[in-house]
């Protein structure tokens, strides 16, 4: 049986596919899906009880209540989950900004940087993934053993993300020094092994992708917040969320992906 | 009638300075030979037990230097397996006097060993610190530039410090026959393979252990003339002994080696001083609590009696030194007793791979 009723589970990365199911449903026909939007944080502070996704602790309980209008969450019905955000390839930046491994493509044509082991660089993604908003919340319903997971983590920066040269201009650095590509290649490789067979990976879609590691504008401009109850924009100054014609995108690869299991 | 002994202080006699003593806080049991303020730049090194005085004097606000900090954002339980923050720089444990030697030489010269690299399931391991990487290198190459960087942050280290604290450990050691250069762990146990035609086993003698001692302070003020030196020994008795004897005999063996040879080179120098841990841990009057069920690792107890000890003898007393983990060591949270079983050492390993 293809799997139709779908839990679809993030952070502020989940407002792009909870718009986009909103404005066009029809796209996507005899796929119910229901939204738990929270930040990752919040989201990794969710625990099953006797069949039910429940809050733990205060802020927890507040926030599934603020951005979902509930306080619990049954999953007796959902036959897959899709977990969007929690795990973002930007956000291990820090880890390659000063202290890099011989394999790194700068670093074998001789750039200057702090040397560290190719086990310790992997060592230390690994266990930013272990740890994971998104990865808890994968092991969380991989072992309900109810259905597919499904994983697509957060979007590369938009490709304009100079303006904002204080947060982006070590990525940018990174991408300069020709080290993007085998970092992200080398972040998919421990995802894939840190997943196993508990969620599948669903990668950014390629048109959308710029410059190896970048998003196209297109795709960012116009991106909303998680505010549930009306449409807030991002600033301008945001380079990292994904407008709802992404979303859509996320949604079909779901679809694809449910139908092809 | 007066005699020498008439007007002895209550230290000076076993029941008063022992038998009716609190082991947990011995008085008069040290009296520093120089003074340690909290700017001094301390770098720690030594055997396992070494760990603890780092730890504590880093919790007791010391400048505790790091030559070799972890990169931004590593996790703690990373920074900790890969060997960060445990002594003042990536060296691991260092068990005898003669390693910590070779260690000084090569960071002068800038030498990577090309032999000291030893493989195991496909991959590479530095034979002078093996357990720093758990899984070791990618490389043999990968060996040597790390290596390398380190020595190079060893230089650095040496010329910052102004107090060096090294724990001996062990007289028992393993060489390399042709170039006598001694590893931390037989080879074979964490990597490479043993050759009996290669490696030879050397059980260091008092006189020997006096010498490395002083080649390793003239190492040490080369780079820094005003170094100064705090001895101890560390009271965890060996894993294992090659010596052909009982493993009792061995062990109070080479401590009495070290002790010794630690007095006798202390006593020459006024820039050296001895610190009693090795005492206060295996005093009778502690009737076994400063030590575990396996009686060889150290209570949490018993490293507070030494730390406790240590620091209000330089009037630096932690102001809790019972909470052991202060809110700025990335321990914190766990407790005492945690952090004190909470070691790194690769002797264990001996007892572990017996077949």
């Amino acid at each position: 049986m293809t799997p139709r009723k779908v839990l679809l589970l993030g952070n502020s990365y989940s407002a792009a596919p909870r718009v986009a199911l909103r404005n066009d449903p029809g796209r996507w026909p005899g796929l119910q899906v229901t939204v738990l939007a929270m930040p990752g944080n919040m989201l990794a502070a969710l625990a099953l009880e006797e069949g039910r996704l429940v809050p733990r602790g205060d802020d927890a309980r507040y926030s599934m209540g603020y951005y979902n209008d509930m306080t619990e969450l049954a999953l007796a019905g959902f036959d897959a989950f899709a977990v969007i955000g929690g795990l973002s390839f930007y956000t291990l930046l820090p880890l390659q900004n000063t202290h890099r491994s011989p394999d790194f493509p700068s670093v074998m044509r001789g750039e200057a940087c702090q040397l560290i082991s190719t086990g310790l660089m992997d060592a230390m993604i690994r266990q930013h993934m272990t740890i994971s908003a998104a990865l808890c919340t994968i092991r969380l319903l991989a072992g309900l053993g109810q259905g597919p997971v499904l994983f697509m983590d957060s979007l590369f920066p938009s490709a304009d993300c100079w303006q904002d040269g204080e947060r982006f201009d070590p990525y940018i650095a990174m991408a300069e020094r020709g080290d993007a590509a085998a970092f992200h290649a080398r972040y998919l490789r421990i995802l894939h092994e840190a997943l196993g067979s508990d969620a599948t990976y669903l990668p950014q879609p390629v048109q959308t992708i710029v410059e190896e590691v970048f998003t196209a504008p297109e795709w960012i401009r116009g991106s909303l917040r998680m505010q549930p109850r009306r449409d807030v924009p991002h600033e301008k100054t945001d380079f990292g969320h994904a407008n709802p014609a992404y979303g859509a995108l996320q949604v079909d690869l779901i679809a694809s992906a449910l139908a092809g299991l | 009638m007066s005699h020498p002994y008439s007007d002895l202080p209550e230290t000076a006699f076993w029941r008063s300075g022992v038998a009716e003593a609190d082991p947990a806080a011995p008085l008069g049991l040290y009296r520093p030979k120089f003074p340690l303020d909290r700017e001094a730049g301390i770098a720690t090194a030594g055997s396992c037990f070494a760990q603890h005085v780092g730890r504590a004097l880093r919790d007791a606000g010391m400048t505790v230097l790091d030559a070799e900090p972890s990169p931004p954002k590593c996790p703690y339980p990373v920074a900790r397996a890969y060997g960060y923050g445990i002594y003042s720089a990536r060296y691991g444990n260092i068990y005898t006097v003669r390693q910590l030697v070779q260690l000084i030489e090569d960071a002068r010269a800038g030498h990577v060993d090309p032999d000291a690299i030893w493989p195991r399931a496909g991959r590479f391991h530095d034979a002078l610190r093996p357990t720093i990487e758990p899984d070791g290198f990618v490389s043999a190459e990968e060996v040597s530039a790390l290596r390398l960087e380190h020595l190079a942050a060893l230089r650095g280290l040496f010329a910052a410090t102004s107090c060096f604290i090294f724990t001996l450990g062990l007289t028992e050691c393993w060489a390399d026959r042709q170039g006598g250069r001694v590893y931390p762990t037989c080879p074979g146990v964490v990597a490479g393979r043993f050759d009996p035609t290669r490696h030879a086993f050397l059980n260091l003698r008092h006189a020997e252990v006096l010498a490395d001692l002083e080649r390793a302070r003239a190492l040490l003020q080369g780079f820094n003339p005003g170094m100064r030196m705090i001895l101890t020994v560390s009271p965890v008795p060996l894993t294992a002994t090659a010596a052909g004897g009982h493993v009792l005999t061995a062990t109070m063996r080479s401590k009495a080696v070290l002790r010794s040879a630690a007095d006798e080179f202390a006593a020459t120098h006024p820039d050296v001083d001895y610190f009693p841990a090795y005492e206060i841990v295996t005093n009778p009057a502690a009737r076994g609590r400063f030590m575990h069920g396996n009686l060889r690792d150290v209570t949490a107890a018993g490293v507070q009696a030494v730390m406790s000890t240590f620091l209000s003898a330089h009037e630096l007393a932690a102001d809790d030194l019972a909470a052991q983990v202060r809110p700025r060591h990335p321990a914190a949270g766990r407790n005492a007793a945690e952090v004190a079983e909470d070691l790194i050492c690769e002797e264990i390993l001996l007892q572990a791979m017996r077949k």
